[in-house]
């Protein structure tokens, strides 16, 4: 093996980093997912104040479309967000690694959504026009989008203070798992249970807030 | 002192904890591992500066190790990362780097499995691959590179552009 020589200057510069050395608290994960959490329960309290809960929520008899719809949009969030906060823990392999390839299952198993809504759609075009016409769609995506966005500041506040090596990865799954989570929000909200609804204005909503994250959230945590 | 994981992990969680002493070993033994690795990948004028970029990443990202975690992985991702944008820097620069290229020692040959650098460019379309190991690490002109890899000149530009946009989304994929 060849023997290292010593730089004055290479040597100069691990000197002074060593003097300068001050300590530093490990990055920890759980504030900042306990951060997002409040501010996803701040939120939706909030827009259930304005816009009022389901009324199949109200009366304790929760529609399936409901729960199979929150169950999958709360999954693809947690899984999505955790994933997020790993990405500021580089390390070679890593992502070969527990939430590295959990988000890919989670986001295929949503899109069965917009599939089955897309089949649905040609089979019933009718009701798909009904419910791609519905006005309350365009205030599903807005909603949801507005409370991506907030959503998607502790995550991008975690990502700026570690190593995130894979900066369009990162946007990409904070938009997934921010978009997750603010449709997730509004669907307190939401009285539609058709899966062609579902599909379309939720898949937009998810899907939009990724592209979003892709785009914007890499220049803001490039180092 | 040697450089295995367990005692560069030790150092590590000592400098997070604000010992001097043991920053300065760690960061001892971590120039001569990047200095090794980065000597088959870039021009000898710039490996100073790229180890000096490294060292300077991984004392300012230093919080973002998890003690919990091997050091030589986060230590092999930071280098890497640094490298990847130190090639798309020299790339939008236009800026063909020359290549010493030293022969493969041994123990060196792990160090360059564990840090994945060439298993990365494998992962590439072979063309691309090809003209991004001629043009950027043999040094060679895109003219030499496209009479020896038989593309055209505007096809090695092509194939080394995207290259390096591929490795860029791929530096955190690779084992």
């Amino acid at each position: 093996m060849t023997e290292f020589t010593p730089n004055p200057q290479l040597e100069a510069l691990m000197d002074r980093l060593a003097v300068n050395v001050r300590p530093v608290q490990p990055l920890d994960d759980r504030p900042t997912m306990l951060v997002l959490a409040t501010v996803l329960l701040v939120i939706a309290t909030l827009m259930m104040a304005w816009l009022g809960l389901r009324a199949d929520l109200m009366a304790g008899q929760p529609h399936p479309m409901f729960l199979l719809r929150s169950g999958t949009l709360t999954l693809l969030g947690i899984i999505s967000a955790a994933a997020v906060l790993s990405q500021a823990h580089p390390g070679v392999g890593r992502n070969r690694q527990s939430w590295g390839q959990g988000w890919k299952a989670a986001a295929a198993m949503a899109l069965l959504f917009p599939l089955s809504g897309a089949v649905m759609a040609f089979d019933q075009p009718d009701h798909a026009m009904a419910m791609a016409s519905a006005a309350s769609g365009w205030e599903c995506l807005r909603m949801s989008l507005l409370t991506a966005s907030l959503c998607a500041m502790p995550l991008v506040w975690h990502l700026r203070r570690g190593a995130p090596v894979a900066p369009e990865r990162a946007g990409l799954l904070v938009g997934l798992a921010t978009g997750s989570l603010g449709a997730l929000a509004y669907n307190l909200h939401c009285p539609f249970n058709s899966m062609v609804y579902t599909g379309l204005w939720y898949g937009v909503a998810v899907g939009g807030a990724t592209v979003a994250g892709r785009l914007i959230v890499p220049r803001l945590i490039r180092w | 002192m040697t450089s295995d994981e367990a005692t560069l992990a030790r150092l590590m969680r000592s400098s997070q904890a604000g010992d001097a002493v043991a920053y300065r070993q760690l960061l001892g033994l971590a120039a001569p591992l990047l200095m090794r690795w980065f000597r088959r990948k870039v021009a000898p004028a710039d490996l100073d500066d790229l180890v000096q970029d490294t060292l300077l990443a991984v004392h300012q990202r230093r919080a973002s190790w998890d003690p919990s975690r091997p050091f030589l992985p986060w230590l092999a991702a930071i280098a890497r990362y640094r490298w990847v944008d130190r090639l798309r820097r020299a790339s939008v620069r236009n800026h063909d780097a020359l290549f010493d290229d030293i022969a493969v020692e041994s123990g060196e040959a792990a160090l360059i499995g564990r840090l994945g650098c060439d298993r990365l460019l494998a992962l590439l379309p072979p063309a691309q691959a090809a003209a991004i190991r001629a043009v950027k690490i043999e040094g060679l002109s895109v003219i030499e590179a496209a009479g020896q890899l038989r593309q055209s000149e505007s096809m090695v530009k092509v194939n080394v552009h995207r290259g390096l946009k591929r490795l860029a989304a791929l530096v955190d994929e690779d084992v």
